[in-house]
């Protein structure tokens, strides 16, 4: 078996209104790859196809080396899977919860659940219904966990919690990562998340992967450019996406800076840019308004 | 297998109290006026009506069918558990039921003969059966909401069939029925009741099994998310 645990090949999957097309990323065994995109890029869709939980209409998935839709218990066995929305049986108890979902896993670890429930304080009594939105997301990640899973897959587990809880969140997922040597793929909008806890990042824009590399990578190549207007002409354009026009100047970002230097000394030899770092939010929010033309 | 049997139960720990309340009350009043046998039936039918009912429902207003259909196990054995589910709880609640009920007349507290009218009494139950065998698939097609309102125009059409049809039946038996009328009315009284009944559980079990291949059918293209 190679290195990836997790292969995705030209996922695609068509609706009405909306398609994932020939989306493709890889994530490395021991590593956390945070999966962003605005609401609605497309993250759950591949997420539940990822999980066989929708069908697709082409590409494949190969999770341990193995097809997901052949293998698929196999491959749910050494998965933690945590949704968006948590279901439980809002009557039942924590404890009543975490037995019966572990039932359903050959390596279930019923004293590393209770383990897991002390240290995300979670009462083991209690019934779901009592439980907050925080505490619902801990008693998943508790679950997806307690079968000590080779690759945790999070949809979205942060959207909606606090800032306390999203920090305390993000920490177990950095111990998971280090104690367990477990992956993580880890869908969010929320780009501030992924910047603190991803090796990885992959970015989808109306059902299209923009690029998918190391996080240190990215952040070093993409940067911010900005340039008075008077400097600017269509092979400037063709290397920055997400342009923003002002009254004196301009801004984009690119990454290719090193041919957009050149590009830009060639046409304004006497003139200069500036360049900063990017974050992920802005690097998101520019290639949402460049859309198709960023790919 | 077992986990999703036990899970049928477990999630209606506080429902099942108020349904086999209304129940029991049902069948005091069947009793009361002088229906024994369908006093028996009319409890046994609405505990398993009610517990087949919050099973799906349990599921529906928790959204657990996203929860099961993710964990590691085929979309088949949640539906052959719910059938088998049921199935306990139908013959559990209609032979305690009936053990109570010939309890009841063989200690006299209950004034009726046993004979082949429980042959009738058995008929009516595996009518009761395919009933539900047909509001399976529905339910695992259309979610049980959908199901439920389908289900209670086809009780009501059922009703309203079998009324006119009891009327038909009576108003040939005041007047001379037709000869092929005749002829089957001869053919059902020189069969022997516990052959036709044997028969009856056999039909009923074809019923359920094909229902429950079409459940299966059903629920593997049903769309969760």
């Amino acid at each position: 078996m190679d290195d990836m645990i997790l292969r995705v090949n030209n996922l695609v999957k068509k609706y009405d209104n909306f398609s994932l097309k020939n989306v493709s990323f890889n994530i490395p065994k021991g590593y956390i790859m945070g999966f962003i995109g605005q609401n609605g890029a497309g993250k759950s869709t591949t997420i539940k196809a990822i999980m066989n939980l929708i069908d697709f209409d082409g590409g494949s998935i190969e999770i341990f080396g193995l097809d997901n839709r052949k293998h698929c218990n196999e491959i749910r066995n050494r998965i933690g899977y945590v949704s968006e929305e948590q279901y439980f049986y809002e009557d039942m108890t924590v404890e009543w919860t975490g037995k019966f979902i572990g039932s359903f896993y050959s390596r279930w670890d019923g004293g590393y659940f209770r383990k897991l429930l002390g240290q995300f304080n979670l009462d083991s009594r209690k019934k779901i219904k009592e439980l907050s939105k925080g505490m619902k997301m801990k008693l998943s990640l508790a679950i997806a966990l307690g079968h000590r899973p080779e690759l945790l897959i999070l949809d979205e587990p942060t959207s909606g919690l606090d800032p306390v809880v999203r920090s305390e969140l993000l920490e177990i997922f950095l111990d998971i990562v280090q104690d367990d040597n477990c992956s993580i793929l880890f869908s969010s909008h929320i780009t501030t998340d992924i910047e603190k806890v991803a090796d990885f990042v992959t970015i989808i824009d109306n059902g299209r992967i923009i690029l998918s590399e190391e996080k240190d990578t990215l952040l070093s190549n993409w940067k911010i450019v900005k340039a008075e207007n008077s400097c600017f002409n269509a092979d400037i354009s063709e290397k920055l996406i997400g342009v923003r026009k002002g009254d004196f100047g301009y801004s984009g970002v690119t990454g290719k800076f090193d041919e957009f230097a050149k590009v830009f000394r060639k046409y304004f030899p006497g003139a200069s840019f500036k360049s900063e770092k990017i974050t992920l939010d802005e690097l998101l929010v520019r290639i949402a308004r460049e859309g198709d033309a960023a790919c | 297998m077992l986990k999703l049997i036990l899970k049928d139960f477990a999630v209606q720990k506080n429902s099942f109290k108020t349904y086999v309340a209304i129940a029991l009350a049902l069948g005091v009043f069947f009793l009361l006026n002088g229906w024994q046998q369908m006093a028996v039936f009319m409890i046994s039918a609405q505990i398993i009506y009610s517990f087949l009912n919050h099973a799906f429902y349990e599921d529906e207003k928790n959204n657990t069918l996203r929860l099961l259909v993710s964990l590691p196990v085929q979309r088949e054995k949640l539906v052959y558990a719910r059938y088998i589910t049921l199935a306990i709880v139908t013959v559990g609640t209609f032979a305690l039921f009936t053990l109570v009920y010939y309890v009841l007349v063989l200690s006299g507290v209950l004034k009726e003969e046993l004979g082949t009218g429980i042959v009738s009494f058995f008929i009516i139950i595996l009518f009761f059966i395919i009933l539900v065998s047909v509001y399976l698939p529905l339910a695992y097609k259309l979610g049980y909401i959908k199901a439920n309102s389908i289900n209670r125009f086809f009780l009501i059409g059922i009703f309203a069939v079998s009324t006119a049809a009891g009327l038909v039946l009576k108003n040939i038996s005041e007047s001379s029925p037709p000869a092929f009328i005749s002829r089957i009315s001869e053919i059902l009284s020189s069969v022997n009741p516990y052959t036709m009944l044997i028969f009856a559980i056999a039909f009923t079990a074809s019923i359920y099994l094909v229902s429950m291949e079409l459940s299966i059918k059903y629920f593997r293209r049903r769309n969760l998310f």
